[in-house]
């Protein structure tokens, strides 16, 4: 797990995509890969309502990670420094195996480049002290990012105000 | 800069780092460059036309009057620098789609092509060829070399030196084919005449209807010239009709190919002798705006050894084949020697033969391994059973009564002179002896006939007494006047006369247009790029060379007839898809090295991309590693190696030839195909310590975000409990 | 001596007349011999070459030395 944490709150989360496009923006991609994706879940009658959720989907930078681990020419790696999953871009030679290694299907193919995009967290941002391109552009403020321990914080926050609301709706 | 590296392809750099720097900062700048850049790219990649200078021109032009700061400013500068003193390569680029250094790998030329000295696109035709589309492939060869047959019969194939498919096996048979095509294109009737250009109004002289004359008339008859050949023989052909004998080149196949250039409206006068019955004032007067010298090298050397001069039957090859062409054929003799080493001294010892000559002998000063003749020439030569005599020199011709009873020679040995490593034949003191003849024949080199010159008073000659040039234009010091062939270069090669001859008749158009002439000779032009044609691995390593049938030696040594039968279709067709087409794989070795030295698997074996240290190729072998990942595929500039998904299988292809092919999987959500079984082998091997091999459904990418989306998030809508 | 399929470099101009300017641009360049002297083996004679790269031409011979490991 990376020191990081891209937390999403889906409760708030209105499916505007505008995640991905700033993702696709920042780091220049063509039609195709998606370094992160808002999944749409639903809907789904609930007491006769129809409900959904959009959720939130980045490479979660596994402790462990199974595309590290696949990858057999040593572009994909995870920093040392704070454990971050990324593709060193001159050293992918487009077998992806990370692709199909992955279980959440985080790693994206290029055909532009026949090389591999990934959600790396920004980390070129990140090390300047900016946030990822993601969540400086959510429309709701539903995307956090933070160190791991700054986190917890949030999150028992937010589960104590889910299970505070499960009665009257999941929205 | 590097005076090696492709300057279309530095540019493209240059600009590309100023753009992505962000140096650029000024709007109309960035936009100039941004549109240069893509021009640019353009011709780096053969899909640049012809306006595509005359656009940068303007690009330049527009970058001149808008200098905001000082980067702008250096950027205009190196720009400018490049596009004046490499202009021409940009030109070449865009007129050939050829970028000689490989710098542009996309247009990278074959290495048969650029061997040619006419530079024929020799993958499109042999693709064509293996087709079955003749005429395609006979139309492709002459927008090259309009002797398309001839060259198949005759050609020193200098393309099938350098063909790469010989580093695995043998070179493909490149000449013959071209022959087999014209043949059958001629007796189908769909060997055709390009449509030519309207008349100019131009007039052209052509002195001598050799390969050089012929093929330079014909190139300036489809640009719309009207074009004069001056022939002093009683036919068209020069030296293939004079020089070569028939059993190597029918006299049908010239007659056939000539009738072809006479139809685009050449007009040819025999048995006319420049500068005595026509003369350079009489074609002045006509209106004749340029003439093309391609008198060929008609003259023999004398032996200069006593007797030479004293008996009837002292002949030199070039008079004697000559005269054997035109009709007297007549055996020089019983007993006959030809003194001399190379093919022509071959050609008449093989002629004597077949005119009824009992014994033949060919008497060269140096041993075997130094004669200049072709390999294949001595070898039918031989089996024909012309005798050879190693290390001998010849010192005296011997007779009474103007009759020959004898040649005396010395015997030699050869000493390395000082200085070099040269190996000079020495006679050896008091070995003398006569090898018994009553006819003598000398073939020891040829030179230029300057006899009918005279009037061309400010042509310089070199002093080897050829007519000097300057190569790029084939222009003769004397404005109008331009030469090639065996006149340029002394004695040489068919495909180089027609090669000169073709350069030269672009020149004489340059030069009447007003266009300036190139610095160099122009590289060869792509002229298309057809689709690769498929076969198994198998296949293509199985297929080998055929055998050239040939006439038995009873009929070679009674007749002319043709020595060398030709394959018949089925060989050609299959000979043709041996082609490794190097158009389009331009052997960077980046496929072997991601594969072996990036993914670890080493599937490839494809030693032959090593021009000096090939090691063994195997196509079949790739079948027994590979995963179709499709990283080679991924890498390749020029889609030489690909990954093709067709019938639930996925094929890896180099050039068409299928390297392997694995079942596709599909996603058990959505049905998308997946990779094969071996690569999810590969991975889960590559994974094991993460996780135990478990049945797992197979998923694409897509759905197994899906799933770990409904799974793992504990927000998404669930029944409240 | 030069025989067809030796290995070449252009290693030096030549200093024959016919070298001509564009011909630097072959020094260094490796080639093989296409066409030698056919008739008499005259180490005077033009013969020739195809360069890698460069096409084929016609060069003096003293511009040109055999590789080594000529096959």
């Amino acid at each position: 797990m990376s020191q990081y944490y891209l937390f999403q709150d889906s409760k708030k989360c209105i499916g505007c995509h505008a995640c991905e496009i700033q993702c696709k923006t920042n780091k220049d991609l063509p039609e195709g890969p998606k370094p992160c994706q808002i999944i749409q879940v639903g809907p789904k009658f609930i007491n006769n309502l129809p409900k959904m959720s959009f959720i939130f989907m980045p490479c979660f930078h596994c402790e462990n990670p199974w595309c590290v681990s696949a990858c057999p020419t040593g572009a994909m790696q995870q920093r040392a420094s704070d454990g971050i999953v990324f593709v060193q871009k001159d050293l992918c030679v487009g077998c992806k195996t990370c692709v199909s290694a992955c279980p959440w299907g985080a790693p994206q193919w290029n055909p532009d480049t026949g090389k591999v995009e990934k959600c790396d967290y920004c980390k070129d941002r990140v090390d300047q002290g900016l946030e990822p391109a993601c969540v400086t552009t959510c429309t709701t403020g539903c995307l956090k990012f933070g160190k791991v321990e700054e986190m917890t914080q949030i999150r028992r926050q937010r589960h104590a105000e889910s299970v505070a609301s499960l009665e009257n709706s999941s929205f | 800069m590097a005076k090696d590296t492709c300057p279309v392809q530095s540019t493209l750099q240059y600009l590309s780092d100023r753009i992505a720097s962000g140096v650029l900062t000024d709007p109309k700048v960035r936009r100039i460059c941004e549109s240069i850049r893509m021009l640019v790219e353009e011709i780096s990649l053969g899909e640049a036309g012809d306006s595509h200078m005359a656009a940068i021109d303007d690009l330049m032009a527009e970058f001149e009057n808008r200098t905001p700061d000082d980067t702008a400013t250096k950027t205009l500068d190196h720009l400018k620098h490049i596009l004046s003193d490499r202009r021409e390569e940009f030109v070449s680029h865009i007129e050939t789609r050829n970028c000689p250094s490989h710098d542009c790998g996309v247009i990278a030329p074959s290495p048969c092509q650029m061997a040619c000295p006419a530079g024929i696109d020799v993958p499109t035709y042999l693709a064509l060829i293996a087709e079955g589309k003749d005429d395609q492939a006979i139309a492709v060869i002459r927008e090259d070399n309009p002797l398309p047959w001839v060259c198949g019969l005759v050609c020193t194939r200098p393309c099938e030196m350098m063909c790469v498919r010989g580093r695995i096996d043998t070179p493909i048979s490149i000449k013959f084919l071209k022959a087999f095509a014209a043949e059958r294109a001629l007796s189908d009737r769909r060997y055709t005449n390009p449509e030519p250009a309207p008349p100019n109004g131009k007039r052209i002289c052509v002195v001598g209807a050799g390969p050089g004359g012929l093929s330079c008339a014909y190139y300036l008859a489809l640009m719309g010239y009207k074009v004069e050949v001056i022939e002093s023989l009683p036919f068209a052909g020069g030296m293939l009709m004079v020089g070569i004998p028939r059993y190597r080149l029918p006299r049908e196949v010239i007659d056939r190919e000539v009738a072809m250039i006479e139809d685009l409206g050449v007009t040819f006068s025999f048995n006319t002798r420049f500068g005595s019955d026509v003369t350079y004032e009489d074609m002045k007067t006509k209106g004749t705006d340029a003439f093309f010298l391609a008198i060929g090298a008609h003259k023999a050397w004398d032996l200069g050894i006593k007797g030479e001069t004293d008996f009837p039957r002292v002949i030199d090859a070039i008079t004697f084949l000559k005269n054997v062409a035109i009709g007297d054929r007549h055996a020089p003799g019983k007993h006959v020697v030809v003194i001399g080493g190379g093919n022509v001294a071959i050609d008449a010892a093989r002629t004597s033969l077949r005119l009824g000559a009992e014994k033949v002998t060919i008497a060269y000063r140096r041993s075997r391994e130094q004669m200049p003749a072709d390999i294949e020439e001595v070898e039918q030569a031989e089996e024909e059973g012309i005798a050879f005599a190693f290390l001998t020199i010849p010192t005296e011709i011997t007779g009474n009564d103007g009759r020959i009873t004898g040649l005396a020679c010395i015997k030699a040995e050869l000493i390395a002179k000082k200085g070099t490593d040269r190996l000079a034949p020495v006679p050896i003191l008091g070995k003398e002896f006569t090898i018994q003849a009553d006819a003598v024949i000398s073939a020891i080199g040829q030179y230029v006939d300057d006899s009918g010159m005279t009037a061309f008073n400010a042509v310089n000659w070199t002093r080897r007494g050829t007519i000097e040039v300057n190569h790029a234009s084939m222009e003769t010091s004397m404005p109008g006047v331009f030469a090639a062939g065996d006149a340029v270069s002394g004695p040489a090669t068919v495909i180089e006369a027609i090669g000169g001859g073709k350069r030269a008749a672009e020149a004489i158009h340059r030069q009447l247009t007003g266009m300036p002439q190139p610095r160099m000779p122009k590289i060869p032009v792509r002229r298309r790029k057809v689709p690769m044609i498929e076969m198994t691995a198998a296949e293509k390593m199985r297929l080998s060379r055929p055998v050239m049938p040939m006439l038995n030696v009873d009929r070679r040594r009674t007749t002319f007839q043709q020595v060398e039968l030709g394959y018949d279709e089925a060989a050609v067709r299959k000979e043709a898809r041996r082609c490794l087409r190097c158009d389009v794989c331009r052997r960077c070795g980046k496929c072997v090295e991601v594969c072996r030295d990036k993914m670890g698997i080493d599937a490839l074996h494809l030693g032959y991309l090593d021009f000096d240290h090939p090691v063994k190729t195997d196509f079949r072998m790739t079948a027994e590693n590979c995963i179709t990942c499709g990283a080679c595929a991924a890498n390749c500039e020029n889609n030489a190696m690909t990954l093709e998904e067709k019938d639930g299988r996925r094929m890896l292809k180099l050039c068409g030839t299928i390297l392997n092919e694995q079942e596709i999987q599909t996603c058990d959500a959505c049905g998308a195909r997946l990779p094969s079984a071996q690569y999810m082998a590969f991975i889960s091997d590559k994974t094991a310590d993460l996780t135990q091999k478990a049945e797992q459904r197979l998923l694409c990418n897509d759905c197994q975000r899906r799933l770990s989306a409904k799974n793992h998030v504990p927000t998404r809508p669930v029944n409240p409990t | 001596m030069f025989k067809r399929g030796n290995r070449v470099e252009v290693f030096q101009a030549s200093t024959d007349e016919a070298w001509e300017p564009y011909m630097n641009d072959f020094i260094g360049v490796h080639g093989v011999v296409t066409d030698p002297d056919t008739s008499i083996n005259d180490p005077d004679d033009l013969i020739e070459v195809s360069l890698q790269g460069k096409g084929t031409h016609r060069l003096p011979q003293d511009c040109l030395r055999i590789l080594s490991d000529t096959r």
